[in-house]
């Protein structure tokens, strides 16, 4: 049977109390999206990896993980997120998934502005997007969604470049 | 690495719909709305009935709405048919061979040619 080279990317935009996930299938196919919280007693991470992660991997069964990377950062954050990318590391590797910390590229556009290009691409987010924020409100939980899929998409465009067609 | 379809696309659909599990569970005539959630995690099989209201609802085949599993039956029943293939191979002579057996081989065969990216394996 021939398939188009086939690659699931899981994106994943941590904060410090929830993630929000994107799960593409190429050839630029939405599979799943969504915000998860990890506020829980414990550490933080491990509820992450166990209670929030493992049933997606087990669901989507991605190719590979993605999630952004923490060198741009400021210290005390970076030092929080690198915990939390490591935990997801040690998850993903007992399910044989990679993990790939990505560095957004700049293109000069604010995170509105990303997300309303990802809601026009993927009409059904398009319910999903909240106004554009006033400086003195706090940024909606939903925003993380669309930059989990840019950051998706971005990943599976160039995945899907260096896979050779299978049977 | 090779990835493979998901069994099953049953949550991607439901979700660009933006309808509920309830919503789904309902429509297809469900008992609850956890039968349709086991059957998103590809936990059990919906039965036939269920499957073709899938069909209706979404508008997409079962073979689409089911993949992954669509690709495993057929690769499974493509090696089955090519194994009977090879047994009726087994018997078949020129002098005796029954018309019946005869007529059985052909059809699997042609049947098997006509299947795409199959290689007919030659007992």
């Amino acid at each position: 049977m021939k398939h188009k080279s086939l690659a699931r990317v899981l994106a994943l935009d941590l904060h410090p109390r929830s993630f929000s996930y994107a799960v593409v299938e190429s050839p630029g196919r939405l599979l799943d999206w969504g915000v998860r919280s990890f506020r829980r007693h414990g550490s933080s991470a491990d509820v992450l990896a166990r209670r929030r992660l493992r049933p997606l991997f087990k669901l989507w069964r991605p190719s590979v993980v993605v999630v952004q990377s923490p060198s741009r950062m400021i210290p005390r954050i970076r030092s929080r997120y690198t915990k939390l990318i490591q935990q997801i590391a040690l998850e993903a590797r007992s399910h044989r998934i990679p993990v790939r910390p990505e560095r957004k590229q700049a293109q000069g556009l604010t995170k509105y502005e990303n997300a309303r290009l990802v809601a026009e691409q993927f009409p059904v987010l398009a319910r999903n997007l909240p106004q554009k924020r006033k400086l003195w409100e706090s940024e909606d939980y939903r925003m993380g969604v669309f930059s989990a899929v840019s950051l998706a998409r971005e990943l599976e465009e160039a995945y899907v470049r260096f896979i050779p067609e299978q049977e | 690495m090779a990835t493979k379809r998901l069994n099953n696309y049953l949550r991607t659909h439901r979700k660009h719909s933006g309808l509920s599990q309830s919503d789904v569970s309902f429509v297809i005539r469900l008992k609850h709305k956890s039968e349709l959630s086991r059957y998103e995690r590809g936990i059990g099989l919906p039965s036939v009935r269920t499957a073709l209201a899938c069909q209706e609802l979404y508008g997409e085949s079962v073979s689409e709405l089911f993949a992954g599993l669509n690709d495993s039956v057929a690769r499974d029943t493509r090696s089955q048919m090519n194994r009977l293939r090879g047994k009726f191979q087994g018997r078949i002579d020129s002098k005796r061979t029954e018309r019946r057996i005869m007529q059985k081989f052909l059809w699997i065969s042609h049947r098997l040619l006509e299947m795409p990216n199959f290689k007919l394996v030659t007992a």
